[in-house]
């Protein structure tokens, strides 16, 4: 019965997993042709890589602006939908439909938009006379079009989760406060935020996990070819243009080991802290 | 805690046997599925092509060969092709599968990996190296020798630019030179001249300065980043050379070369050619055809492409490459169809690429007007069909002003190297200097090692 789910783990989890581990450690080139065994060659070749470095930044900073802005957006949205108002489920449906559009289109109509010469953004901050923009190939705002696009998906999925967390607080506790002469700032402070911070936890989690992740965006967007590519790269998009356009496969493997010893590191450290913080009762 | 060293154990015997095997490449899933099977169209060959000759002496041949390439402006040519080679040889399939510019070498490689390339594929300059080192392609001088083709058919720089450690690889379709193409309507706005025979570099920026007119965002000509349509053809004018004669070093450290680069970027500072960035998000024939560039360098096959569009196709024309220093040369570069080395039909994939590379289909190209045939005497069918533009020039320049394209066995990684360093030097992030020497120290070092 579980033969099926096991084999396809083993050969689409297990097994990659275990031979990108192995592949770091050689010369893979062209074709996949292995090179021979070079031992820690790649990790110290990673080291001296200045783009490398600057991959790394980039990705960090994606993290620090997508992350909270996605978290708090998705908060202020969850609380707002939370409202017994008419009509409040079609605003639901209207803020998750950016999670469940293929990522794909999402980028392709978003290039459009941004697009320096073509795109409806310049057209409309032309009519209030500000000059139009480069805005995908300058490396000064190509990063934050990805943020805003990022953080444009990501609030309605987490939305939507955060709000259940709302909905599964005990009326009883707003009660309780309303008696206290409570206002509404104070009980989200004071009830819903402590009470929502094991959704909260999942939340930072996953997001965390899929920022450091990121790729269509990128590469539907600005694309491997753009001079603003090493200033916008995440590690996975350099991981692909390593492995795919200058066919270092070894060298690729070694940053996909790097990445994973950094989200490992991150989301252990972040189990370790949930007991500062989370309330679970 | 028996189950967790059971799990511990399973663990480690799969991480165990997985570093045990070595290399090994496992799933061999084919990455591209084969284009639906297009309509043989009856294409009523014109009344002068004789059908090719058919194999009498071999026993018939068999097969079915999947055909990789790239423009799909050729989609016509191969189309008749396709119907003439398998009504001589009936055994015979051939699949057409184009892929789009962007993706067609990745996929090819990722396919080549997996042992599922296409039989024949269309190869450049760029990447000949590469597969022939690999081995991914067949060696063709027997094939050639035993059969009727003559090679003093095709230009010797085609022939030269597919031989590989001094095997022959495949023979060229086509070829192709670079031309200044420049839009009238534009020229005629602003009250210039239009180019001549006898321009010079200092011409064009000249003209450029009076084309730009920046309150209606329309620039005088293009200079971002163009390899083969742009630096390739001004480092040699201004004396200086990518590649040395014996391919043993480049030639980035000479003054002269980073001259036929700077002029470029000096294009761009001064504004008379949209920045990188726009060139980057709105490619630069993109810009020519919407009327913001009045002028574009770029090679006979995008008459093509110009023509898809009647109201545009009025307005441009083309004309010689400007000279530098008395000096006017161009590259000349061409496609060529290789035979994997996986192919299970070798003998039909050869019947193919032999009949590709023969007088009939030359002609059906040259009239199809994609690209210039490479077979000698068919140019002219191509450029019949532009009588509107000035042709003549391609052809003037591939015979007596054209510099083999540069290319050697690592030419698909100092490309990505050239690129990657001169594309901060167009954006004004380094100087063209600082660029030059990072490419000199890289590709020296690739070249060292060939």
């Amino acid at each position: 019965m579980i033969a099926p789910v096991t084999i396809g783990l083993i050969i689409f989890y297990f097994y990659p997993f275990f031979r990108v581990i192995r592949d770091s450690f050689h010369n893979i080139g062209a074709f996949d042709r292995d090179m021979g065994f070079v031992g820690l060659d790649n990790y110290i070749g990673m080291f001296k890589d200045k783009e490398m470095w600057q991959t790394l930044a980039n990705t960090f900073e994606y993290v620090i602006i997508i992350v909270p802005l996605s978290l708090i957006l998705a908060m202020i949205i969850a609380v707002l939908l939370n409202a017994k108002i008419k009509g409040v489920s079609v605003f639901r449906v209207i803020y998750f439909l950016p999670a469940i559009t293929m990522s794909v289109a999402v980028s392709m109509v978003w290039r459009w938009i941004f697009n320096g010469d073509f795109g409806i953004l310049n057209g409309i901050l032309g009519s209030f006379g500000v000059p139009a923009r480069q805005w995908l190939a300058d490396k000064s705002t190509a990063m934050l079009c990805i943020c805003v696009v990022a953080i444009w998906s990501n609030v309605g999925y987490y939305m939507i989760i955060l709000l259940a967390g709302i909905q599964g607080i005990s009326k009883g506790y707003y009660e309780a406060a309303e008696i206290d002469g409570a206002t509404g700032l104070q009980k989200f402070f004071k009830i819903t935020l402590p009470l929502l911070t094991p959704t909260i936890f999942y939340v930072v989690i996953m997001l965390i996990i899929s920022t450091f992740q990121t790729f269509d965006g990128i590469y539907l967007m600005i694309g491997p070819k753009s001079q603003a590519i090493k200033y916008t790269q995440s590690v996975v998009m350099y991981f692909y243009r390593s492995a795919f356009d200058y066919s270092k496969k070894g060298y690729a493997s070694a940053i996909a080991v790097l990445l994973f010893v950094i989200i490992m590191s991150l989301t252990v450290f972040q189990m370790k802290m949930q007991k500062k913080w989370v309330n679970y009762d | 805690m028996k189950r967790k060293l059971l799990a511990t154990i399973l663990c480690a015997s799969m991480a165990l046997a997985t570093l045990a095997g070595c290399g090994g490449n496992t799933q061999t899933a084919s990455t591209d599925a084969p284009a639906a099977e297009t309509k043989t169209e009856e294409a009523a060959p014109a009344a002068t092509e004789e059908a090719a000759p058919a194999e009498e002496e071999a026993p018939a041949l068999e097969g079915e060969i999947h055909y990789a390439y790239w423009s799909d402006v050729l989609g016509p040519y191969l189309e008749e092709c396709k119907a003439n080679f398998e009504a001589a040889n009936p055994g015979v399939t051939i699949v057409l599968e184009p892929t789009a510019w962007g993706e067609y070498w990745t996929k090819l490689e990722t396919a080549a990996t997996g042992g599922a390339v296409a039989d024949v594929f269309q190869m450049n300059g760029p990447n000949i190296g590469k597969y022939a080192s690999a081995g991914i392609i067949v060696p063709i001088d027997d094939l050639v020798a035993n059969s009727d083709i003559d090679l003093n058919n095709y230009p010797q720089a085609m022939t030269d630019l597919y031989t590989v450690d001094g095997k022959l690889y495949g023979i060229a379709i086509d070829y192709d030179t670079i031309g200044l193409w420049y839009n009238k309507e534009l020229f005629d706005a602003a009250g210039v001249e239009y180019p001549t025979e006898d321009w010079t570099w200092d011409d064009l920026v000249a003209a450029a300065e009076k084309l730009t007119d920046s309150s209606k965002g329309v620039y005088g000509m293009v200079a971002g980043y163009a390899d083969q349509g742009g630096f390739y053809n001004t480092v040699p004018m201004s004396g200086g050379y990518i590649l040395n004669d014996d391919k043993s070093a480049s030639g980035f450290k000479d003054p002269a070369t980073r001259a036929g680069i700077q002029c470029w970027v000096d294009l761009i500072q001064k504004g008379y050619s949209p920045s990188q960035a726009s060139l980057t998000e709105n490619a630069d024939y993109i810009q020519f055809m919407s009327g913001k560039v009045a002028m574009l360098y770029a090679g006979d096959w995008f008459a093509a492409t110009f023509v898809q569009d009647a109201d545009f196709a009025k307005k441009i024309d083309c004309q010689y490459l400007p000279k530098m220093n008395g000096k006017r040369v161009s590259v000349i570069h061409g496609k060529a169809n290789c035979i994997s080395s996986a192919t299970k039909y070798p003998e039909a994939a050869w019947a193919w690429v032999e009949y590709l590379a023969g007088k009939e289909a030359n002609e059906i190209l040259g009239k199809s007007g994609a690209a210039i045939p490479s077979y000698k005497g068919c140019a002219d069918l191509y450029f019949a069909q532009f009588p509107d533009y000035n042709m003549g020039i391609f052809a003037d320049e591939a015979e007596n002003m054209s510099i083999p394209y540069p290319a050697s066995k690592t030419s698909a990684e100092w490309g990505d190297i050239m690129w990657n360093e001169l594309i901060a030097a167009y954006s004004g992030d380094v100087s063209v200097d600082e660029a030059c020497d990072n490419i000199a120290e890289q590709m020296d070092a690739l070249l060292a090692s060939e």
